[in-house]
């Protein structure tokens, strides 16, 4: 049994783990195991049956079509001729450390990222904390905390030292690692999400302690918490996003969807869905969308307002932006060929 | 010994899977082991070419997939079942082996025990 699992991981060790390819693979090892089971039921010996089950598996270039990986069947044939030295297969357990590493490393940077950003704060307390004389120490504060800061993001890539060898490309997941991976990455979405959006009020927010405080509070040190609040909220959103994106980039990074390539033939079974402007002239508009509205921004804070109230273009765009894109866009339900096209098909979510 | 043609039964490899999907609904090794048995262990289908069947035919949408516990030991499978338009091909692809069949017969020396390369 375990002879086939290899097999079958090595078959497969070049594929890109798109879904089409991940449903193949699950299929076939089910066929194979059915067929190995009964044939061991029939009185095979464990050779025997391992030796059928693998003669009658077939040829990967059969399947090259209908599941999206032409390029990649016709790469290993060349490499098999060119004898070029087959990938390391990641087993699960080593998935699994590999995970736990980068969600330490992830936290060690988020925490990092967080504390300079926090730093300010030192010079802010320092000054209203300290007597006038040793009020310098407020500076030492300062760099402290940047140091500290500057000592975990060294920490967080420290920890995914040992894990260099993935870097080079020459890697695949073993079955068993890709069904890990992917559960994983199922189960982190909700928590994922829940830290971006924290992440993102925290920092859209920031500013209220302060405004609340400047209006309500007329004492001179508790005035100043509001500044000192407006970088807690933006260290902590900051971490929080910074936490998310790198545990996902570990994620994309295991099972090769980091590049835009790897993405490809994402079977679905009866429809894509496509979504595009009904209209030309909004579809030229929305091109340059985001450029206008940085443009704008900059100009008017460079200009004009001031930086103080300019941050109210993004949330207005963003606004606007969804609903533009409500009422210009149809969607567009394209019957899908038997041929499938080579085009990555990646959707642009702007938030 | 002669071999089963490679190319010929190609295109049939869609017709044996439906037929034995008309009835009732199946899965890999299910319908493998049914076609080996039927063609008297003359054919046996490979896992790869099955595959590719169910996912083009799946595409063409001439069947559809579903995922059922099966009852030894609650292994999860996945089944398909024949769709209308499946029925439809099915019975177009009947009739074009007949007319093939009838052609290519004619020219088939009756006597001859390998007319087939």
């Amino acid at each position: 049994m375990e002879t086939i699992r290899n097999y079958l991981d090595a078959m497969f060790a070049n594929m890109p783990n798109t879904p089409s390819v991940i449903r193949a693979r699950e299929e076939l090892w089910q066929m194979m195991e059915d067929k190995y089971n009964e044939l061991i039921e029939e009185g095979k010996t464990e050779n025997e049956a391992v030796g059928t089950v693998i003669s009658e598996f077939g040829n990967l270039s059969e399947l090259a079509e209908a599941i999206g990986i032409e390029e990649e069947v016709k790469q290993q044939e060349i490499e098999v001729k060119a004898e070029v030295e087959p990938k390391v297969i990641v087993s699960a357990d080593e998935a699994r450390e590999y995970m736990k590493d980068k969600a330490d490393s992830a936290f060690k940077r988020g925490l990092g990222i967080c504390l300079i950003i926090m730093s300010f704060i030192g010079i802010i307390i320092g000054e209203k904390l300290l007597p006038p004389s040793i009020d310098a120490l407020s500076v030492l504060f300062f760099f402290g905390i940047i140091a500290a800061g500057v000592v975990f993001i060294v920490l967080s890539n420290t920890v995914l030292h040992k894990w260099t060898f993935l870097r080079s490309e020459k890697f695949t997941l073993s079955m068993d690692a890709t069904k890990l991976v992917i559960e994983e990455k199922d189960r982190f979405a909700n928590t994922a999400s829940i830290y971006k959006t924290v992440g993102v009020i925290l920092c859209a927010l920031c500013w209220i302690p302060a405004a609340l405080l400047d209006e309500l509070v007329h004492v001179r040190f508790v005035d100043d918490l509001g500044g000192a609040a407006l970088f807690v909220m933006v260290g902590i959103g900051v971490m929080l996003l910074v936490y998310q994106a790198q545990i996902f980039e570990g994620y994309s990074y295991l099972l090769k969807t980091t590049k835009k390539e790897t993405i490809k033939a994402t079977y679905s079974p009866e429809k894509q869905v496509k979504k595009v402007y009904s209209n030309t002239a909004v579809e030229c508009i929305m091109a340059v969308y985001w450029p206008t509205v940085t443009c704008l921004y900059l100009m008017l804070s460079f200009g004009l307002v001031g930086w103080l109230w300019t941050w109210i273009i993004w949330p207005v765009a963003a606004i606007v932006n969804v609903i533009i894109n409500r009422n210009a866009m149809v969607e567009v339900h394209e019957e899908k060929t038997v041929k499938l096209t080579k085009e990555t098909t990646v959707e642009k979510e702007i938030m | 010994m002669t071999e089963i043609s490679s190319d010929v039964i190609r295109g049939y490899n869609d017709t044996m899977i439906l037929y034995l999907l008309l009835n009732e609904p199946s899965y890999g090794y299910e319908l493998s082991k049914q076609i080996k048995t039927m063609s008297d262990g003359k054919y046996i289908i490979k896992e790869t070419t099955l595959y590719s069947a169910f996912s083009r035919m799946e595409k063409n949408g001439y069947i559809e997939s579903f995922v059922m516990e099966t009852g030894d030991g609650g292994k999860k499978r996945t089944y398909y079942r024949i769709t209308e338009p499946g029925r439809a091909y099915y019975n177009e692809k009947c009739e074009e082996w007949l007319l093939t069949k009838e052609v290519v017969e004619k020219f088939i020396y009756e006597e001859s025990n390998n007319g087939n390369n």
